[in-house]
């Protein structure tokens, strides 16, 4: 129940930056989600706050007073570890409890109890208390080590991909209780994930980390609506938004077709084109593309195309006739929802009357 | 995370040990092997004379000699049975760890009663085995007392005790093998014979010589069966380096003298230890860097029984 | 493990597995058969059935416990003394090593972590009989010839080598993660190691006791060297009885079956505790 914050926090790994430079603060009780492709840096960053790892140059506070220096038991930090890291010796009870029995925690057995007890029953390890590690399954210790990190009350809150090895509907039922959960302690979390839907659900804040460089920080609407570069465009959205490059001479390229941009935009190579901003329209359209996936995914489809050697991704709701593989259709764009990226993957922003201009093509 | 001061605290006691008692013994055993200090501490500085003098000493020779034939002719023999009970114990599919403690047991009694035990065992008049050869040939044979026999004697005495030893570097070498080569083999329809050969035995190859290794430098180290059981004779017909170093040196008092001796046993040991290695890297570099690593792993698994003294 | 077939099965091995273990147990035996003859009974020649061929008599155990043998309790008490104590020391100053290798990166002039295990592993390599002479000499100029703690320090040397190695390679094993996380619960180094590191090495600290107690038990020639008549050990005294011409076997087998029971109890412990080990792995 603290706050938390980076200033210029980096990291190296013989030689390779695996956090650059790292600024970012976190109110008590927020949940930040850091977001990422693999090899970001996500753990790093936890296992930085953690003191798991000692960091390079920068500075780490952890409510209010400075973490560098301060040993691990002392920083009032909870993780749960990728590996799980449970007691092998210890049964599942014992090793939730283990935390609370630390020295310097006062705690009455009946308090204990009562947090194994809401810690067991929100992750439904109930019925396991009384097994050893060795006599669980990979999702179950993950609940475990999830459920030890939990119980506590501590600074803040690590949570490295808490229930990336749990099963889909497991999955999506603990995103929203744990969200529920950590609210209602107020514990302060920082929560690592690669799954979009996951994190951008749980989340108060998203930090976007890519390559150790934290590339946004905002509200999960904030990110999703305005994603600060490219490289953030491609991560966010499911599917991941189209990332389309656009030639020097102003157009689309798409092999043989080519599309001008219908809005001006000096200074821009790329544009980001969500799934849901794609149309599939009659075959006599300027654009055309050809089938090669249909997914269904709830009441949208899913739609790959191949246009021109370039794959894009529709997202539409269930057309009255239905698609075919290798069917060509016409696809439209809608402009007005279209994001713009320079060569140095920034954001860049179309003139505005151009804008109101170009509707659709 | 610990201080470095802490961490290297962890460590100084046996590091201590190591230097009172293995370094400067050994240093001050150096110097003792060139003097000719004996139990009343007077003598003096004699240089290399002691090792020339050795040998020339009927009884030393005969005693290194022994030690090498003991460890020569010994371990290869210890090394055949233990490979071949290995590989039949392995065969067996229920009963194995009854089977492995009742061929262990007698690796854990200790080598001093192992001579007592065998020494009533071989006795020509009240033992059992010259009571059977009665029995069954009419004739009594004479293990302790006859000189070459004695010596015999020696080497069944030590089978008895070692080979355990190999069966158990071997055995746990065969149960950690991979099934799959064995049932390619059987499918193919090998004839039991050829599995062996072609499969069981070349896989065993890190673990035969860590059990080689291991089993070799104990043997250089052969004492209390001797000293119990023959005393050294009949003459000194048996004798070891340890056991005329342990007379000469202790006994009758020439310390520098025996030490010069315990220094020639361990120069050959320590030959023999660093002749492995060189195998080693010889047989790596026709069959990689992975056989090196499996030697290493089986010298580990052995180092948990290690030797006794 | 049900290994089936690994090489296929030969009926010869009940054969030569049988022989072996006869073999193998026959003159043990013969042994305990001996330690309940009575003196007339083996000097009659041998004899191999008890109840059938002789009278199994507890003569010989009730003659050592009693009379004439304040030799055999001394050894047979100092033999307990020296194992547990050299186990219990080895194993104790060898876990703290064996932790700091395990977990440490070391750095000793030219010596780094793996060359400073190799040392001390390495003193199993030189032939007692090396170090003995010189430690004959020194242990006269100390006063520590014949004493308890002169027995008890140079067991746990000999011990060392054994127990540092084998706790190294088990604390190895145990993931640091795990201790990791008790740093994270809340506990500092001590605590860790207390709750978390010590429990989870247990197996391997009870193999590394057995073990040096089995190796202490058995030792005769640092006994023989060391001791005379106060700090003498059971082999010592085995191997005085039987200095006459016409040696008491029916005691003396008695006596060697006492000295074989240690270690076979310890072996089967150890051999069980690994069992369980592997399986819980």
């Amino acid at each position: 129940m603290a706050e938390i914050a980076f200033e210029k926090v980096s990291k190296y790994f013989q030689g390779v930056p695996a956090l650059s430079e790292v600024s970012f603060r976190c109110e008590s009780g927020e949940i930040v989600v850091i977001f990422g492709p693999p090899g970001a840096g996500k753990s790093t960053l936890l296992r930085s706050l953690a003191g798991l790892e000692d960091i390079d140059s920068g500075e780490i506070h952890l409510a209010g007073r400075a973490a560098t220096g301060l040993p691990i038991h002392r920083r009032k930090v909870a993780m749960a570890f990728e590996s799980y890291a449970l007691y092998p010796h210890l049964k599942v009870r014992n090793n939730l409890e283990f935390p609370l029995k630390a020295p310097g925690v006062r705690m009455a057995s009946a308090e204990r109890q009562m947090r194994l007890g809401r810690v067991a029953e929100l992750l439904k390890i109930d019925s396991l208390l009384d097994r050893y590690p060795h006599q669980l399954s990979g999702g179950q210790r993950q609940r475990v080590s999830l459920g030890r990190a939990l119980i506590r009350d501590a600074d803040a809150t690590l949570l490295d991909e808490p229930i990336a090895h749990l099963d889909a509907r497991l999955r999506s039922m603990l995103r929203g209780e744990l969200r529920l959960y950590l609210q209602d302690v107020g514990a302060t979390t920082l929560y690592a994930t690669p799954d979009f839907q996951e994190g951008f659900g749980i989340a108060n804040r998203v930090l976007v980390l890519i390559k150790g460089v934290v590339h946004q920080i905002g509200t999960p609407e904030e990110v999703f609506a305005v994603p600060a570069d490219s490289h953030v465009a491609a991560l966010i959205g499911d599917p991941a938004m189209n990332l389309i490059p656009i030639a020097p001479d102003g157009t689309l390229d798409f092999g043989e077709q080519r599309l001008p941009l219908p809005v001006s935009v000096p200074g821009s190579a790329q544009v980001g084109l969500r799934p849901g901003d794609v149309a599939l329209v009659s075959p006599d359209a300027p654009v055309k593309g050809r089938v090669v996936l249909i997914e269904r995914i709830g009441s949208s489809l899913v739609v790959n195309l191949d246009v021109g050697g370039r794959v894009l991704a529709a997202k539409i709701a269930a057309p009255t006739s239905p698609l075919t593989m290798g069917e060509v259709v016409g696809l439209e764009f809608r402009w007005s929802e279209a994001h713009f990226f320079g060569k140095d993957a920034a954001r860049v922003e179309p003139e505005a009357e151009s804008l109101t201009m170009g509707g659709r093509t | 995370m610990k201080a470095s001061s802490t961490k290297y605290l962890l460590v100084a006691p046996p590091l201590l040990f190591f230097f009172a008692l293995s370094l400067i013994p050994l240093l001050l055993t150096l110097s003792l092997s060139l003097t000719n200090v004996d139990l009343s501490g007077e003598g003096s500085w004699v240089g290399l004379a002691n090792y020339r003098d050795l040998w020339s000493d009927r009884i030393f020779v005969r005693g290194y000699l022994n030690t090498l034939e003991y460890a020569a002719i010994g371990v290869p023999i210890q090394y055949v049975l233990g490979l071949t009970l290995a590989v039949f114990v392995s065969q067996f599919q229920r009963g194995r760890r009854t089977l492995r403690l009742i061929i262990l047991i007698p690796l854990m009694v200790a080598p001093l009663v192992v001579g007592f035990i065998w020494k009533t065992m071989l006795d020509s008049r009240l033992g059992p085995v010259d009571d059977l050869l009665r029995h069954l040939f009419g004739v009594a044979v004479p293990w302790l007392t006859d000189e070459k026999l004695a010596f015999v004697s020696i080497l069944i005495i030590d089978t008895w005790q070692w080979t355990p030893f190999m069966f158990l570097i071997l055995f746990a070498g065969i149960s950690s093998m991979p099934r799959e080569p064995f049932e390619a083999a059987y499918v193919d329809g090998a004839s039991r014979w050829r599995i062996f050969w072609d499969v069981t035995f070349p896989m065993l190859g890190p673990a035969s010589i860590a059990a080689v290794l291991l089993r070799g430098i104990e043997a250089f180290k052969i004492f209390d069966v001797v000293y119990y059981v023959t005393g050294g004779g009949p003459g000194s017909v048996t004798t070891t380096t340890t056991l005329t170093a342990y007379f000469t040196g202790l006994r009758s008092g020439h310390v520098g003298y025996g030490a010069a001796m315990t220094v020639v046993l361990l120069i050959t040991v320590m030959a023999f230890g660093s002749l492995f290695p060189l195998i080693i890297k010889f047989a790596t570099q026709r069959r990689g860097r992975a056989f090196a690593r499996a030697v290493g792993q089986n010298l580990a698994a052995a180092r948990l029984t290690g030797a006794g003294a | 493990m049900r290994e089936e077939r690994i090489g296929g099965t030969s009926p010869l091995r009940y054969v030569v597995v049988l022989a072996w273990a006869v073999f193998a147990l026959f003159p043990l035996y013969w042994t305990l058969l001996t330690a309940f003859k009575l003196p007339k009974d083996i000097f009659r020649g041998p004899f191999y059935l008890p109840g059938i061929d002789f009278v199994p008599t507890m003569n010989s155990f009730r003659y050592l416990m009693t009379t004439g043998s304040s030799d055999f309790f001394h050894g047979l008490a100092n033999s307990v003394l020296f194992a547990s104590a050299s186990g219990f020391l080895s194993v104790f100053i060898g876990a703290f090593a064996a932790y700091g290798l395990a977990r440490y990166e070391y750095r000793l002039g030219p010596m780094k972590t793996d060359d400073i295990s190799f040392f001390i592993v390495s003193q199993r390599m030189m032939p007692p009989i090396v170090a003995v002479i010189a430690l004959f000499v020194m242990y006269r100029w100390l006063g520590l010839l014949d004493t308890y703690f002169g027995m008890i320090l140079i067991y746990t040397w000999y011990n060392l080598p054994l127990t540092v190695y084998l706790l190294t390679d088990f604390i190895k094993r145990i993931p640091r993660d795990v201790e990791y996380a008790a740093a994270i619960d809340g506990y500092d180094r001590v605590r860790q190691i207390l709750f978390v590191t010590v429990p989870l090495a247990f197996p391997g600290i009870a193999a590394a006791f057995f073990l040096a107690f089995i190796f202490t038990w058995n030792d005769f020639l640092l006994a023989l060297m060391l001791t005379f008549q106060n700090a003498k050990t059971l082999p010592v005294v085995i191997a005085a009885w039987s200095a006459n011409m016409d040696p008491r076997w029916w005691l003396l087998s008695a006596a060697g079956i006492v000295a074989v029971l240690p270690p076979v109890i310890a072996l089967s412990l150890l051999d069980r505790l690994m069992d369980r080990q592997e399986h819980e792995n």
